[in-house]
């Protein structure tokens, strides 16, 4: 905004860092809020899994006792559960996430490297490709309301949320890839563009609609604002009222709506690297709970609960970056 | 004020297209229900009967499978309609499970107020932070691989998250209003104010949000079913015919269009009666 | 400088019913002050944002507008764009949600004046101080980089007028500016119009329900009624001697009878009594809780078949007393007895039982029925709770007879709140509240919500049920003319504490606690020949936060009398006259007198 004259500028900007510090606590209280809850994450999956029927070593043809003592005894599993919590624990401090019992070459931070670029890679183009397509849509739609572009957008945002993306998934790579010949219907080759689109445009799809959704909704109900009027009352014209006024308020269902989009990202990406045949992490947390490999599935929970958690938290900053009220009841 | 914004909803209700869809979807839930329980006894084939001569036959009126068969021979009509009945059967009762234990929750946590609902309401923000299908994948994997009950739990144990945070907000601003504060001065027990005054004016939220959740339950089962880990062979869901049909779609397309066409359609019919119900009893959120 | 002519407006998809503005002419001219009331719903507000191209939903709008000879109907919108918030400003009714949220108020300010003075930033900022200044807004300096939120009802409606003078316009349209402020700050707003007016010699248009807001400042008064002009005239005429019935009507339903008020009945035996009450709410401050004492030493006896008015600003603890009179928030400190009883030391089901001998009408008469009973099952439920001995016919016999006795009609038994009108909703809620005929009825605004007529009506509805029942009445309101009309007694609150408590007739003429002079004084009264002159007296200052009571006598800041003794000791509660109670320091009573 105005910042010429000295005087007024490091007035301001002293009222604004203390608010800003003021955040800044806010957000580092939040972070450490982050870490009981992951505590207690960890304990009740900890449990749950090894108390599930089954373990690691139950194969269709058994293993000879002595071979399978031999490997519990090495992975720590002939210990008492409390025993084998508390190394865990110890492990997780020393950033240790324990070694595969299935793959048992691998480490499950060694699997989580090699598979979390990929995840990584479609989750992000997949949110961006939704935020870049849902909020344009999502605002023209609102601001021609009841018009064609309005209820093509309503139409698209229905049916694309009816679409699950093991349905899409399929259909896509049927359409594009087996019949037109126009991109790979799967496999990943060091993350090269045309391998990715299929992919993430099928992640995507349901995100942008949602996006869409409530970008149109959010909009509305900030037009019909007292606020809204007022500005137009001062003669600002529509483009200013809707970009200066309108916009930053209206976009607060969709900013709140991150954290579920993670949420839905992550599911969503077990389906789609099984229907693309991605090398990501997804395939490791059912492989993991199937075959009961502890470790593994502790690691995945471990890094989708982080995962989540810290998207809430990035949601619920912006809502205060967004609006000065949040703001202050936060800090 | 208040003038203006009754006259904007009287101009808003004149627009009719999303009541003659929500109408139309009602309508459609309704057949594909019926559909779903008698078709199957009405067709010459049984879901797991084998038909050697027609094995990944195209759909075809002549030789009796209209929608084709799979690589075994089987009637795709009828597994799907098998499929559809197992699916709508489990997203119902799954959003059953999630509907009560999502009501009493939030219901009581928002009644109660002060520590009782912090703590409640800690519990779901814990859940919650997990993905949900992931859970559900995990109880899955780990519980419920051929049991269809362990499953439906599984998959309703979740869903019931949501519905308890709206439920408890609602309450809570139930709470607020006047009334309530009229049926404590009136004397009324809690657990009355509850029943009476609370439950009712809960109705149609949880009607809504009801109505939306069978669609995502159905998308959970099918997903965890697409996955190998929902519903086993030979039983059929949506789901599993999907997967089945992503595996053959080369060979016989047929086999993924026809479950997925159902599962969207049956999809998009619940989202637009859910959608179509939250303007008529919820007016106020979008 | 305005001429409508022949304007109407019909919305779409309500073009069968009649249009919200029909046929409606009137002119404001240069330097003049045109007052256009009407109840809501009238068509005041509707007919100005049509005319000016902000009506937010579609409709059709047809006539003449002229403003300076420029037709503003068809105009296109750009050309409107240069016209609006440059040669027009507009003040809107509520100044919570009328400013954007996340923009700064001296941006807000500034907008107008770089948009139509094409000033710069520098410029448009020093600028915008001058009119904060201007519209003596406290502390401007610091205000300009505060939001919105950050600032109390009275201060965003100044700088609602700030935005509104920001490019000197010809015309001022000013939308119920008052309506959503309590009576003192209304006064304050009201002042500062009316030397607006004086010193610029713009054009007003303030639109009302109110005819104490237009008495100070309108020369000429438009009545408007279901979007027709009713009577048009200069606003002595009009106030006066009003020719159309209906400007009678709504005349007559806001002018106090004084007449006909008050008879002191011989309190035997109280009916509720508070002994010291004291109630605080923790309120959290970014890491600390605090407490926000709503209510302090709160000593008062409402006698069998008494009315005791509460009056005071918003937020000074009139609603808390009614729910710590009803034992609905436990009090922190203190006792309440009613009929001699304490409701703390009953058990649960005694007092759920004694509770139907006390009974509330609230403020919001939609909000305070549940929104899925009938009126049959609203009206009957107290019965079903109370009256086990009543079967289905007994209960209907006696909900029957009560709704006749509120004046509704049987036929409305089947419906449910929200297709009632706010009268008949308020009357179902009386219904409600007095079919156990209760010993104490506590009325917690009730009148608030309604039109000026439907007020009345309502008002006259409870003193009549008063005196047929003997039922005692808490009467809490920040309307002191209804106060005055119905209670025998009144007490005046400041900040959760009690300032002065008096006989209706006593308090009214001849107040004691310079808070009640004050509030007496901000009244807006129907008449234009006192009315600008008691405008030009008020005095009060903003409102202290709840949070921030000042020490010693709470009310000193804005005190006129106050001295340093003021700022150190808290003052007594003490008898000032027989019968009359007060607290403060500057006023001796018959027993300093003694001593």
């Amino acid at each position: 905004m105005q910042r010429r004259r000295a005087p007024v500028k490091s007035l301001r900007n002293a009222y604004a860092s203390g608010k800003a510090f003021l955040m800044l606590g806010y957000a580092a209280r939040r972070i450490a809020g982050i870490v009981p809850v992951l505590l207690i994450l960890i304990t009740v999956s900890f449990f749950v899994v090894r108390l599930a029927p089954g373990g690691p070593f139950d194969q269709a043809r058994p293993l000879p006792p002595r071979i399978r003592a031999e490997l519990e005894h090495l992975y720590g599993l002939n210990q008492p559960l409390p025993v084998q919590y508390w190394q865990y624990l110890e492990g997780l401090a020393h950033g240790d996430l324990g070694p595969s019992l299935q793959m048992r070459d691998d480490t499950v931070a060694g699997l989580i490297a090699q598979g979390l670029p990929v995840s990584l890679t479609l989750g992000l183009s997949a949110l961006a490709l939704a935020l870049l397509t849902g909020v344009p849509l999502g605002l023209w739609a609102a601001l021609g309301r009841g018009g064609v572009l309005d209820r093509a957008v309503t139409v698209f945002a229905a049916v694309s949320l009816a679409l699950p993306s093991f349905v899409t998934g399929p259909f896509l790579a049927l359409a594009f890839g087996l019949w037109l010949h126009w991109l790979p219907v799967a496999g990943w080759q060091a993350g090269e563009p045309r391998y990715l689109i299929l992919p993430a445009v099928t992640l995507a799809l349901p995100l942008c609609a949602s996006v869409a959704r409530l970008m149109r909704g959010g909009m509305l109900d900030v037009l019909g604002a007292s606020f809204v009027r007022t500005a137009r009352a001062r003669g600002l014209g529509r483009r200013r009222v809707w970009l200066r006024h309108a916009l930053r308020p209206a976009l607060v269902p969709v900013v709140s709506y991150l954290g579920p989009a993670v949420a839905y990202l992550v599911t969503g990406s077990l389906v789609i690297e099984t229907v693309f045949e991605l090398p990501g992490t997804g395939r490791y947390l059912v492989q993991g709970a199937l075959n009961r490999d502890y470790t593994l599935v502790m690691g995945m929970v471990l890094l989708y609960g982080t995962l989540t958690l810290l998207s809430n938290l990035a949601a619920d900053l912006i809502h205060a970056w967004l609006d000065p009220r949040v703001r202050d009841e936060h800090a | 004020m208040r003038g203006s914004t009754l006259e904007c909803a009287m101009s808003t209700r004149r627009r009719q297209p999303p009541r003659r869809a929500a109408l139309a979807a009602a309508a459609l839930i309704v057949l594909l229900t019926l559909w779903a329980i008698a078709g199957p006894a009405a067709s010459p084939y049984s879901p797991n009967a084998l038909d050697w001569q027609h094995l990944l036959a195209a759909p075809s009126l002549t030789d009796g499978h209209w929608l084709g068969t799979d690589p075994l021979g089987r009637d795709l009509y009828v597994r799907t309609l098998y499929g559809l009945r197992l699916s709508l059967l489990l997203g119902v009762l799954a959003t059953g499970v999630s509907v009560l234990i999502g009501v009493l929750w939030g219901m009581v946590a928002g009644f109660a107020g002060g520590r009782v609902d912090a703590w409640m309401m800690r519990v779901v923000d814990i859940l919650y932070s997990l993905p949900y299908l992931f859970i559900v994948l995990i109880l899955a994997t780990l519980f419920g691989r051929d049991s269809i009950t362990l499953l439906l739990l599984a998959i309703g144990s979740v869903g019931w998250l949501t519905l308890a945070r709206v439920v408890r907000a609602r309450t809570l601003s139930l709470k607020r209003r006047e009334f309530i504060e009229a049926a404590r001065a009136a004397g009324l027990t809690p657990a009355a104010i509850m029943l009476r005054h609370i439950l009712p004016n809960l109705a149609g939220t949880v009607v809504v949000y009801a109505t939306l959740m069978v669609p995502q339950m159905i998308t959970s089962e099918s997903f965890l079913s697409f996955l190998g880990l929902g519903v086993q062979p030979p039983r059929a869901s949506l789901g599993s015919l999907v997967s089945e049909g992503a595996h053959e779609m080369l060979a016989a397309p047929w086999m993924l269009l026809v479950p997925a066409t159902v599962l969207v359609v049956l999809l998009l019919s619940f989202n637009l009666l859910g959608d179509a119900l939250r303007d008529v009893l919820e007016p106020t959120a979008r | 400088m305005l001429a409508v002519e022949d304007l109407r407006v019909v919305f779409q998809g309500a073009e069968g019913l009649a249009p919200a503005v029909d046929g409606l002419s009137f002119t404001v001219r240069r330097g003049e002050c045109l007052g256009v009331v009407g109840e809501s719903g009238a068509g005041k507000s509707q007919a100005f944002l049509a005319a000016l191209g902000l009506l937010s939903c579609p409709a059709r709008v047809t006539g003449r507008v002229r403003l300076g000879g420029q037709e503003l109907l068809g105009l296109p919108e750009r050309r409107l764009d240069r016209i609006l918030g440059a040669r027009v400003g507009l003040v809107f009714q509520d100044p919570m949600t009328s400013l954007t949220p996340h923009l700064r108020v001296g941006d807000q300010i500034a907008e107008p004046l770089r948009r139509h003075l094409g000033l710069g930033a520098r410029e448009a900022r020093g600028r915008a101080l001058q009119l904060l200044e201007r519209v003596r807004l406290a502390d401007a300096g610091r205000r300009m980089r505060q939001y919105p939120h950050e600032l109390s009802g009275g201060m965003r409606q100044r700088v609602m007028i700030a935005i509104a003078l920001a490019c000197d316009p010809q015309l001022l349209v000013l939308d119920e500016p008052t309506t959503a402020l309590d009576v003192t700050l209304q006064a304050q707003i009201l002042t500062l119009l009316a030397d607006l007016k004086r010193e610029r010699g713009m054009a007003m248009a303030l639109i009302t329900h109110d005819f104490g807001v237009v008495a100070g400042l309108a020369e000429r008064v438009a009545v408007l009624r279901a979007g027709r002009l009713i009577e048009q005239g200069s606003a002595a005429e009009v106030l006066k001697a009003p020719r159309d019935p209906y400007t009678r009507q709504l005349l007559h339903a806001l002018a106090g009878h004084s007449g006909e008020a008050a008879r002191v009945s011989a309190p035997d035996g109280a009916a509720l009594a508070l002994c010291g009450i004291r109630v605080s709410f923790p309120v959290a401050r970014g890491w600390r809780r605090q407490a926000l004492r709503a209510l302090d030493a709160i000593d008062l006896t409402l006698g069998a078949g008494e009315a005791l008015g509460v009056v005071g600003e918003s937020g000074c603890g009139k609603s808390t007393l009614t729910r710590a009179a009803l034992y609905l928030i436990r009090p922190e400190a203190g006792t309440v007895l009613w009929m001699g009883r304490s409701p703390a030391a009953l058990p649960g089901g005694q007092l759920r039982r004694l509770r139907r001998e006390l009974q509330i009408v609230f403020q919001d008469p939609l909000a305070s029925l549940d929104p899925h009973l009938t009126v049959e099952r609203l009206v009957a439920e107290p019965l079903e709770i109370h009256r086990p001995d009543l079967d289905a016919r007994g209960r209907l016999e006696q909900v029957c007879r009560m709704l006749e006795r509120v004046g509704l009609d049987r036929t409305l038994l089947t419906r449910r709140p929200h297709e009632l009108s706010g009268g008949q909703c308020q009357r179902v809620g009386i219904a409600r509240a007095m079919i156990l005929k209760p010993r104490v009825l506590v009325c917690d605004e009730p009148l608030s919500a309604l039109d000026a007529p439907t007020q009345a009506q309502v008002l006259a509805l409870l003193a009549e049920l008063r005196r047929e029942q003997g039922t005692s009445l808490l009467f809490v309101s920040h309307d002191l003319s209804s106060v005055r009309r119905l209670c025998d007694r009144v007490l005046v609150l400041y900040l959760g504490r009690m300032a002065e408590l008096a006989p209706a007739q006593a308090l009214f003429t001849a107040p004691h606690h310079p808070y009640t002079r004050e509030l007496l004084a901000a009244i807006a009264v129907a008449d234009p020949d006192i009315q600008p002159a008691r405008l030009a007296q008020v005095r009060l200052g903003e409102p202290p936060s709840a949070l921030e009571v000042p020490r010693g006598c709470a009310f000193r800041m804005r005190c006129p009398q106050a001295t340093s003794l003021c700022a150190e000791r808290v003052p007594d509660w003490r008898r000032s006259a027989e019968d009359r109670w007060v607290a403060c320091h500057h006023l001796r009573g018959p027993a300093d007198d003694m001593l």
